[in-house]
């Protein structure tokens, strides 16, 4: 009992520490393609070629791959003028009924995103200036999308575990 | 059907869903049931929503604003304006505003503005015996200036939603701002000539403001970037973003060496997280937007305004409640990319300019932000520089007052907001 209601947070807490480091490098990046860009325009009269599209793509995985880490860290921006008056028990159904939403649209999500990326990687469509495969940028969003919908489904099973062991008479460690 | 369709959106987002998903939920759902249209169009729209070179300005801008609120620029500026204004009766509130203005100017975020502007004014305002509710009321309701001064990323977003140039918005932000700022000069003199307090026994110093100003002429070097860069033609509102990441990384890290490069990478992996919060619901909300007016529904709500035959000026005054409304409940970001794709269209068939009505929108929005009882500075106030909730409500009413006045100028006299654009956009 005590591995899964640990081992899930960490992993989770993992898979958003290794996501914030690489959209970090993400944002680096896309700031030194644009600032060299700039120099290059003044400094030698030459713009690097497919620098936007390149940019743009980093910019979608910055979007995408945050969305992850705001969702695993609960960062996400929300209104919660009402539910901060919530009671413990509307607030933990409340909670549960955004989990099993989230579960569901994010999961449909990314059945629609992988099917999309499935054909354009079939088509080889390229972006028209970095001749960047298409199917990687559109690639960040099923990626995405599946990865909310495991940690949705990790953190639902690791409750399901622990609850099942502290109703069979086990001592609850939560 | 269609009346669960407009109640899904509202209740979820009354029971503290997120607003990505709420938007998300809602666009699938009426995909689904409304429009049968193939579900792939969701992944398109969301996509193609981020697809836009604009929009990478929201990142830098982020990032930007990360670095300087880290280290001692706040306290430079802070120690520039004293110099400068600090003489003036009622000179530390008359330098908190200008500071918080000054900040906003090179990062376009509020919270970012009250919570290290605050941190280094409220000790001195205190120490200066400014009374508790009056500093309270002034530190938490300055930053709303700084989502009406470029580069407001309220404004960026506002811009790329409602395809409206974000150079003439950024343009016709600057008076409006300059407007905000000197009302609550004028009101913060007036009280403290009024109450006897704030009185300065600096005298002006020509030394001393030459010290404070080479000390600031680095950190003040991000807004000439931004401005300069945009105004004089040389950079687009993006480059300005990258070069001014570039620059505000530079400054802490070799002019004033306080940063190493392990901080401004942890700064960089925040923006990046922050922006990431932010992006997702304009992606979102772009898509929601498109499923709305594929289904007619602004068009539908346009047309019933209309049908009211309300006079144009009563019309803008219930905008302006609504937004109002919302804008205390709501951060701008989210409320610009809810509202505008259904306001708009209403918008341009009144007449009004979509750059007026922009800066309209971000003021209603601004006051929002500190507006009792749920504005975000708020909240920001009471966790960053722990004062007590019941202080900053009490304090914040003559401030809510001023900027209403500043809202009604900005809304019924165009010129307002539309001269800093025929000014500076060719």
């Amino acid at each position: 009992m005590k591995t899964w209601n640990l081992a899930v947070p960490a992993a989770l807490d993992n898979v958003a520490t290794f996501l914030s480091r690489l959209v970090g490098i993400a944002l680096v990046v896309a700031v030194l393609i644009n600032v060299v860009n700039v120099l290059g325009r003044y400094a030698f009269n030459h713009t690097l070629t497919g620098a936007e599209d390149l940019e743009i793509y980093l910019m979608i995985c910055i979007a995408f791959s945050g969305c992850v880490i705001a969702h695993i860290r609960q960062r996400h921006l929300r209104m919660d003028v009402l539910s901060r008056h919530f009671s413990p028990a509307l607030s933990r159904l409340v909670k549960g009924a955004e989990a099993l939403l989230a579960m569901t649209v994010c999961g449909m999500m990314s059945w629609v995103s992988w099917s999309y990326t499935f054909k354009i990687f079939h088509i080889g469509s390229h972006s028209e200036n970095a001749h960047i495969a298409m199917w990687i940028p559109h690639s960040m969003l099923a990626v995405s999308f599946t990865l909310i919908t495991l940690a949705g489904l990790a953190r639902l099973f690791s409750r399901a575990y622990v609850s099942g062991l502290s109703n069979s008479g086990k001592p609850d460690t939560r | 059907m269609n009346l669960f369709l407009g109640v899904l959106p509202i209740a979820l987002l009354l029971l503290g869903f997120p607003v990505f998903l709420v938007l998300l939920t809602s666009a699938a759902t009426m995909l689904l049931l409304l429009a049968h249209i193939p579900l792939s169009v969701l992944h398109q729209t969301l996509f193609g929503a981020l697809n836009a070179y604009t929009l990478l300005a929201v990142p830098f801008f982020v990032f930007t604003s990360e670095l300087m609120a880290r280290g001692s620029i706040s306290q430079r500026l802070v120690d520039f304006v004293g110099a400068t204004v600090g003489r003036v009766p009622g000179g530390l509130g008359v330098t908190t505003v200008c500071s918080s203005a000054l900040f906003g100017a090179m990062s376009g975020l509020s919270a970012a503005s009250v919570a290290t502007v605050g941190k280094t004014m409220l000790p001195a305002l205190l120490a200066a015996r400014y009374p508790m509710r009056f500093s309270a009321g002034l530190i938490t309701s300055m930053g709303a200036i700084d989502v009406v001064i470029p580069p407001s990323i309220p404004l960026l977003v506002y811009g790329t939603v409602a395809q409206v140039s974000v150079p003439r918005l950024y343009a016709a932000g600057i008076v409006p701002a300059l407007m905000l700022t000197l009302l609550l000069c004028s009101y913060v003199v007036w009280f403290c000539r009024r109450n006897g307090v704030g009185a300065s026994n600096n005298a002006f110093g020509l030394a001393h403001l030459g010290g404070t100003a080479l000390r600031a002429i680095p950190a003040l070097g991000a807004p000439a970037i931004i401005l300069g860069g945009i105004y004089g033609g040389i950079f687009t509102p993006t480059e300005a973003g990258a070069v001014a990441c570039v620059y505000a990384a530079a400054v802490p890290l070799l002019i004033y060496r306080e940063l190493g490069w392990r901080e401004v990478f942890e700064c960089a992996q925040s923006a990046a997280v922050f922006t990431a919060q932010i992006l997702i619901i304009v992606a979102c909300s772009i898509q929601f937007g498109w499923v709305l007016t594929v289904n007619q529904i602004p068009e539908i709500f346009t047309n019933w305004l209309i049908g009211m035959h309300l006079p144009l000026p009563v019309l803008i005054l219930a905008i302006n409640i609504l937004l109002l409304l919302v804008g205390s409940f709501m951060d701008p970001i989210s409320a610009i990319l809810l509202l505008t794709p259904l306001l708009l269209p209403l918008v341009k068939t009144m007449g009004i300019d979509p750059v007026h009505f922009g800066i309209m929108f971000v003021v209603n929005l601004g006051i929002g932000l500190f507006h009792p009882p749920f504005g975000v500075n708020i909240f920001v106030a009471q966790t960053v520089l722990g004062l007590p909730l019941n202080t900053i409500y009490r304090g914040i009413v003559p401030f809510v007052l001023v900027y209403l006045v500043g809202l009604a100028i900005v809304t019924y006299v165009p010129a307002v907001s539309l001269t800093g654009v025929r000014w500076l956009v060719h």
